[in-house]
C-alpha cells in the first residue's frame, strides 16, 4: 500500500520527476558508454599484443626469464610440442630463437631482439603476416633473409631488398655477424613493435649460432578459444614442472594493468557524476517534501508513524532512481551495441593510439559485472540523497504542520 | 530601480537563495576539480617525459630525427650555447651525444644506449642524479660510466666492475673501450632502466672519434606555456642545417595520447555539465513553483508582467553569480591544496602508472583561465535555466496563482 | 467517568522574545454524544485547546484524561497509536491525500489500523455513502469540491470508529451552503453513531448549531452554555 502510495506520489509532479529520471538516466548511459569506450581501448590494445607475438601462452625455462641468456634455452623441447600437437584447444604455436642485439646500416645501427621463426608456423601463431606492408614473410630466395617493421628500415634508412646487419652473442660469448636480405616490411600498432623487432628464419641463426639443432627460448601458444586458458595453462603446467608456462598476463602486467586502471577510471567518474547527482536529487526531493508539509503533518496526525512516512519517501526516490536507472542502462546499452558493432573511427589519432599498441577503430563493450556495479552505485547514491529530505519530513511536528496560516 | 527591487528579494527569503547558489557552487566546484585533474595528469605526464628524456626543446641537425646516426651529429657554433642559455625563459641548456653500443661482462652483451653529457648540466635539467642507488655520478670529463640498475642485472656487473664496450664511430669507424661502473640509477622507466649507459660528453666523443661533436642540444623552459614563443624566437638564432624541435615531434604519440585523453576528458566534462543542468533547473523549476501565489499578487496588485519577468530575470542572474562566485572562492583554495598535494594513488592504477614511468600520483592544475572557464560554463547553464521562471510568469494568471 | 477530562491546562510557548500563554489554567470535560462548539476571538487558544486534546500538542502543566487514561506523559510512538485508534481528525484543509480517491482516502486510515480488506471496503462505502458521496467514490480530491472534500474528511474520521472526533476550523473554507450541509451532516452523524463531535470555529453559523458551546478568551475559560 505503500508502494502505491509512492508509485501515485511521484507522477504527481511529472515535470519534476521527469527530470530527476532524465538526469539520472544520462548520467548512467554517460558514464557506461565512457567506461565502455576505454574499455574497448584496454581491449583492442590487448587483443593487438595477442595476436601481434604474445599469443595466449608462452613457455619458457625459468633461467631464461630471469635472464634473458642465449644459453637459457629449453632442454628437451621436443616433448613440450609433442603435448602441444595433441590438445584440442591449442590453435597453433610457434618455437622461437630469441637473440638480443644490434641491427645495423651504413650509417646507422639499433639495439633489437632478432626472433629466430619457423616461417610457417609463425605465420599460423600470430597475425604479423596480414601486417606486411611490403615483400613476403621469409619466402624469398636469398640465403640469409630477414623481416623488419618499417619504422626501423626508416631509422636505419634501409629498405626492402636492402641489406641489413645483424650483430648477436653465441653460446660462447663471441660476437656472430649476419648479413641478411630484408624481405619483408610490416607494420603493427605498437611503434615501440615495429622497432625492436627483427624475424630471421631459425635455421638461419642455428647455422650461426653452431648448434645442430634450434636452440628455443619461447613456445609461444595460440589458442582456438581463450577461454580455455586457464585449463590449458594448467595442463601444461603439470606436465612440465620445470618449464615456466605463463598467461599473458603475467608475460606483459602492463597490459593487464590498463585494463584494471581503465575499470577504475570509469568508477571514477561514475563516482564524480554520482555527486552532481546527489545534490540535484537532495534539492528537488527536498522541495518536494516541503511543498507536501500539510498532507504530511495530517498524515501522522491521523495515526501514520513517522517510521512509515519516512520509508513512503524513501520509497518515492526508489522508484524514481530505478526508472531513471533502467532508462540509463537502456540507453547506454543501446549506444555500446550500436557502435560495437559499426566501430568508433579514431585514425586521426592513429599516432597516438599505436604508440601505446591500440588499433584505430574501437569496439566499445562492457562486461556485464560493471553494468550492474555501475547501476547499483547509481540507484544506491539516488537512495542516500533522499535520505535528508525523509529526515526532514518526520521531523516536522504535527501540530505545526497542520496549522494552514 | 529595478535592479534594488531585485537586490532586495534575493535578500529576503535567504533559504530559497541559499539553496539555489549552493546548487550553482556546487556545480562550480566539481567541475573545477574534475578539469584541474584532467588538465594537472597532463601537464604532469608531460613535466615527467621532457625531464626524464627529451627536455621541452632540443636543437638538432635537421635530418637525425629520421635518421639516428651520429653522421648527423653537429659541432656547435661558436656562442650558440651561451646564446641559448641566455634567453629569457630558458632555464637550463645541455649537450648530449646520444648513440648505440654492444656492451659486455664476462660472456653477456647487451645492445645499449649511449648517452653522451655534460654530468653538471644535465643533472640540474633532469635531476638524473636523484636516480641514484649504488656508487657514485658522473663527474666532468669522467672516465667510468653508470647504468641503469636493469641493465646492470642483466650484464651481472656492479659498481666497479669493468665492461667492454664496442660501437659504430663517426665515419663508420669502429669505437671500441674498456670502462669502469661507477654507479647504478634506478630509472623509473623500465625501457631506460634496461638499457641506458651514460658517460661524460667528451668520454663519448673521444670513443666514437667525434671530438666537439652532439647530437643535440637539450632545454628546459621556466613556463612550458611560453613553449611556442621560445621555440620561435630560438629558430632566428640557429643557422641551418640545424633545427629546433619541441618535446611534441619528439614524442608524438605523448602528444597525441594527450589529445586522446583531453578529448574524452571534454565528454565526460559535457556529461558532468548535463547532469548539472539537470539539477539546476529541477532546482529553479521548484523555486518558480514556490513562488508562485507571490508572483500572482504583485501581479494583481499592477506589476506589469514584463516587468515581474524583468525582476526575476534580475533575480537569477545575481543569485547565480553569488552561487558562482562561492563555488570559485571554495573550488580555487581546493584545487590549490591538491596541486601541493596531489593525491597518492594505490593498487592496480598505482602499478599502470608506474609502467609508463610515471609516479602514482594524482596531480592537479590551477591555471586561471581554467577556473575562470568552468564557473563561467555553469555560470551559463544556471543563468539559461533561470529562462524558465520567465516562460512561467507569462503563462501564469494571477487568480489561479493566489489561491496557491 | 468523563469521556474526556482536562484539568489545569497551562501552554505557553517561550520560543519568542515574549512568552506567549496559549492556555491558563484550564478546566473542562466532555461526554459522550456531545456536539459542542470551542470558540473566541483569535489568539484565544481553542487551536491549542484542540490539538492538546488530540495528543498533538503537550501541555506546560496539567493533565488530559480520556477514558480515564492519562495521555498527557505519553510516548511520542504511543501517541501516535492511540490517536489512530481513538480519535478522528478533521481539518481546515489538506485533509485528504491528493493522490488517493475518496474511497482510498478513507480505507487508507483503516489500513492503518490493520482492517481486513473486505470490513475496510464495506466500511468505506457505508460512510460515504452517509455523507451523501456513494457516486463520488472513485473520484480524486482535485475533482471534488471544498465541501465535498470535507465530507470526505469526516468519513474518513468516523472509519477509525473514534471514540470522538475532533475538527479545526471545518467550515472556514467553505461557502455559506456548504457550511450548512457539512452541518447537517455531522449533526446526522452524531446522532446516527453517538459518535462526539468537538470543533473549534468562529462562524457564528455554526455556534448556532452546536448542542454546547464553550468559550475561551485570552486562554482563559470563559463560559459554558448548553
Amino acid at each position: 500500500m505503500l508502494f502505491l502510495l509512492a508509485w501515485r506520489n511521484v507522477w504527481r509532479n511529472v515535470k519534476r520527476s521527469t527530470i530527476i529520471i532524465v538526469s539520472i538516466a544520462l548520467g548512467l548511459a554517460g558514464g557506461l558508454f565512457a567506461g565502455a569506450v576505454m574499455m574497448g581501448m584496454g581491449e583492442s590494445m590487448i587483443n593487438s599484443a595477442i595476436d601481434r607475438n604474445l599469443g595466449h601462452l608462452q613457455i619458457h625455462s625459468p633461467a631464461y626469464r630471469r635472464d634473458a641468456l642465449v644459453s637459457n634455452y629449453i632442454r628437451s623441447p621436443q616433448k613440450v610440442l609433442s603435448l602441444l600437437d595433441t590438445l584440442g584447444s591449442v590453435k597453433a604455436y610457434s618455437a622461437r630463437t630469441l637473440l638480443e642485439g644490434m641491427a645495423s646500416s651504413a650509417n646507422s645501427s639499433y639495439g633489437v631482439t632478432i626472433t629466430g621463426v619457423d616461417p610457417e608456423r609463425e605465420r599460423e601463431t600470430t597475425a604479423l603476416v596480414s601486417m606486411l606492408v611490403a615483400g613476403n614473410f621469409l619466402a624469398d630466395k636469398y640465403r640469409t633473409q630477414a623481416v623488419i617493421g618499417k619504422k626501423l628500415a626508416e631509422r636505419l634508412g634501409l629498405k626492402l631488398k636492402s641489406k641489413i646487419i645483424l650483430t648477436f652473442q653465441d653460446r660462447s660469448g663471441e660476437i656472430v655477424y649476419m648479413a641478411a636480405r630484408i624481405v619483408g616490411l610490416f607494420k603493427t600498432e605498437s611503434t615501440a613493435f615495429d622497432e625492436m623487432t627483427v624475424f630471421v628464419r631459425q635455421k638461419d641463426v642455428t647455422r650461426l649460432l653452431g648448434a645442430r639443432k634450434p636452440l628455443i627460448h619461447e613456445i609461444a601458444i595460440r589458442l582456438k578459444n581463450s577461454s580455455t586458458l586457464p585449463a590449458t595453462k594448467a595442463r601444461l603446467a603439470s606436465g612440465f614442472s620445470d618449464l615456466k608456462v605463463e598467461e599473458w598476463r603475467e608475460i606483459a602486467p602492463e597490459l593487464a594493468f590498463m585494463s584494471t586502471s581503465v575499470e577504475s577510471f570509469t568508477y571514477l567518474f561514475v563516482a564524480i557524476i554520482i555527486f552532481a547527482l546527489i545534490f540535484g536529487i537532495t534539492n528537488t526531493m527536498l522541495m518536494a517534501v516541503m511543498e507536501r508539509i500539510h498532507e504530511l503533518g495530517i498524515l501522522m496526525a491521523v495515526g501514520m508513524k513517522r517510521g512509515r512516512v519516512f520509508i513512503m519517501i524513501l520509497m518515492e526516490t526508489l522508484l524514481l532512481s530505478f526508472v531513471g536507472g533502467m532508462l540509463g542502462m537502456l540507453i547506454g546499452g543501446a549506444a555500446i551495441a550500436w557502435f560495437n558493432h559499426f566501430g568508433i573511427d579514431l585514425s586521426a589519432f592513429a599516432q597516438g593510439l599505436e604508440g601505446f599498441g591500440s588499433g584505430t577503430t574501437l569496439y566499445p563493450y562492457l562486461p556485464g559485472v560493471m553494468y550492474a556495479a555501475l547501476t547499483v552505485m547509481i540507484v544506491v547514491a539516488a537512495n542516500i540523497s533522499a535520505l535528508m529530505p525523509a529526515w526532514k519530513a518526520v521531523r516536522l511536528k504535527p501540530a505545526q504542520a497542520v496549522r494552514v496560516y | 530601480m529595478l535592479v534594488k527591487l531585485a537586490w532586495k528579494n534575493v535578500w529576503r527569503n535567504k533559504k530559497r537563495t541559499l539553496i539555489v547558489a549552493a546548487s550553482v557552487m556546487f556545480a562550480v566546484v566539481l567541475a573545477i576539480l574534475m578539469r584541474s585533474a584532467q588538465l594537472g595528469s597532463y601537464a604532469y605526464m608531460i613535466d615527467s617525459a621532457t625531464h626524464l628524456q627529451t627536455g621541452y626543446l632540443q636543437v638538432q641537425h635537421r635530418d637525425y630525427r629520421e635518421n639516428r646516426s651520429l653522421e648527423k651529429s653537429y659541432v656547435p657554433p661558436v656562442g650558440l650555447k651561451d646564446t641559448l642559455t641566455q634567453m629569457t625563459g630558458v632555464s637550463a641548456v645541455a649537450p648530449r651525444l646520444e648513440t648505440f653500443a654492444l656492451v659486455s661482462h664476462d660472456s653477456v652483451t647487451r645492445a645499449v644506449g649511449i648517452q653522451g653529457i655534460d654530468p653538471a648540466a644535465e643533472d640540474a635539467m633532469t635531476r638524473l642524479s636523484k636516480w641514484l642507488v649504488k656508487g657514485s655520478f658522473l663527474e666532468k670529463g669522467d672516465s667510468s660510466l653508470i647504468m641503469g640498475a636493469g641493465l646492470a642485472k642483466k650484464l651481472n656487473v656492479t659498481v666497479g666492475d669493468s665492461v667492454v664496450l664496442y660501437g659504430m664511430g663517426y665515419h663508420g669507424q669502429t669505437a671500441a673501450a674498456i670502462l669502469n661502473v661507477r654507479g647504478l640509477l634506478e630509472l623509473p622507466l623500465p625501457q631506460l632502466n634496461n638499457s641506458a649507459v651514460l658517460m661524460s660528453l667528451s668520454r663519448v666523443q673521444y670513443i666514437y672519434m667525434a671530438p666537439g661533436r652532439v647530437t643535440a642540444l637539450v632545454m628546459m623552459l621556466d613556463h612550458p606555456d611560453e613553449m611556442a614563443r621560445i621555440k620561435t624566437e630560438l629558430a632566428r638564432h640557429v643557422p641551418a642545417p640545424l633545427t629546433v624541435i619541441d618535446w611534441q615531434e619528439m614524442m608524438p604519440e605523448l602528444k597525441q595520447y594527450i589529445q586522446i585523453d583531453n578529448a574524452s576528458g571534454l565528454i565526460m566534462l559535457a556529461i558532468l555539465y548535463m547532469v548539472i543542468a539537470f539539477g539546476v533547473f529541477g532546482t529553479v523549476m521548484m523555486m518558480t513553483a514556490e513562488r508562485e501565489r507571490e508572483f500572482g499578487i504583485l501581479n494583481a496588485l499592477g506589476m506589469k508582467k514584463t516587468r515581474l519577468m524583468a525582476v526575476s530575470a534580475v533575480e537569477s542572474v545575481m543569485v547565480s553569480f553569488i552561487g558562482a562566485l562561492a563555488g570559485l572562492a571554495l573550488g580555487i583554495p581546493l584545487a590549490l591544496y591538491y596541486v601541493e598535494h596531489p593525491i597518492r594513488l594505490s593498487g592496480d592504477l598505482a602499478a599502470a602508472y608506474e609502467t609508463l614511468g610515471i609516479e602514482p600520483v594524482m596531480s592537479f592544475s590551477a591555471r586561471p583561465d581554467m577556473f575562470g572557464a568552468q564557473a563561467l560554463v555553469v555560470f551559463v547553464i544556471a543563468v539559461f535555466c533561470a529562462l524558465y521562471p520567465l516562460f512561467f510568469i507569462r503563462r501564469m494568471r494571477a487568480s489561479t496563482a493566489i489561491r496557491h | 467517568m468523563a469521556l474526556i477530562d482536562v484539568r489545569h491546562i497551562t501552554k505557553t510557548y517561550n520560543s519568542t522574545a515574549v512568552p506567549v500563554h496559549a492556555l491558563r489554567d484550564v478546566n473542562v470535560h466532555f461526554e459522550k454524544k456531545e456536539f459542542t462548539a470551542i470558540v473566541g476571538p483569535s489568539g484565544s487558544g481553542k487551536t491549542t485547546l484542540l490539538n492538546i486534546l488530540g495528543g498533538l500538542d503537550a501541555p506546560t502543566s496539567g493533565e488530559v484524561l480520556i477514558g480515564g487514561q492519562n495521555i498527557t506523559g505519553m510516548k511520542e510512538s504511543a501517541l501516535v497509536e492511540f490517536r489512530l485508534r481513538h480519535i478522528g481528525f478533521v481539518f481546515q484543509a489538506y485533509n485528504l491525500i491528493p493522490v488517493l480517491t475518496a474511497i482510498e482516502n478513507v480505507e487508507f486510515i483503516m489500513l492503518l489500523q490493520g482492517v481486513g480488506k473486505k470490513e475496510r471496503h464495506e466500511r468505506a462505502r457505508t460512510l460515504l455513502a452517509d455523507v451523501g458521496l456513494a457516486d463520488r467514490l472513485d473520484s480524486r480530491p482535485s475533482q471534488l469540491s471544498g465541501g465535498q472534500q470535507q465530507r470526505v474528511a469526516v468519513a474518513r474520521a468516523l472509519a477509525s470508529r473514534p471514540r470522538f472526533v475532533l475538527a479545526d476550523e471545518p467550515t472556514a473554507n467553505l461557502d455559506s451552503e456548504s457550511t450548512t450541509s457539512l452541518l447537517d451532516m455531522m449533526e446526522e452523524m452524531n446522532a446516527k453513531y453517538e459518535m462526539t463531535f468537538i470543533f473549534s470555529t468562529h462562524d457564528a453559523r455554526v455556534i448556532e448549531r452546536a448542542h454546547r458551546v464553550i468559550t475561551l478568551e485570552d486562554g482563559r475559560f470563559q463560559e459554558d452554555k448548553q
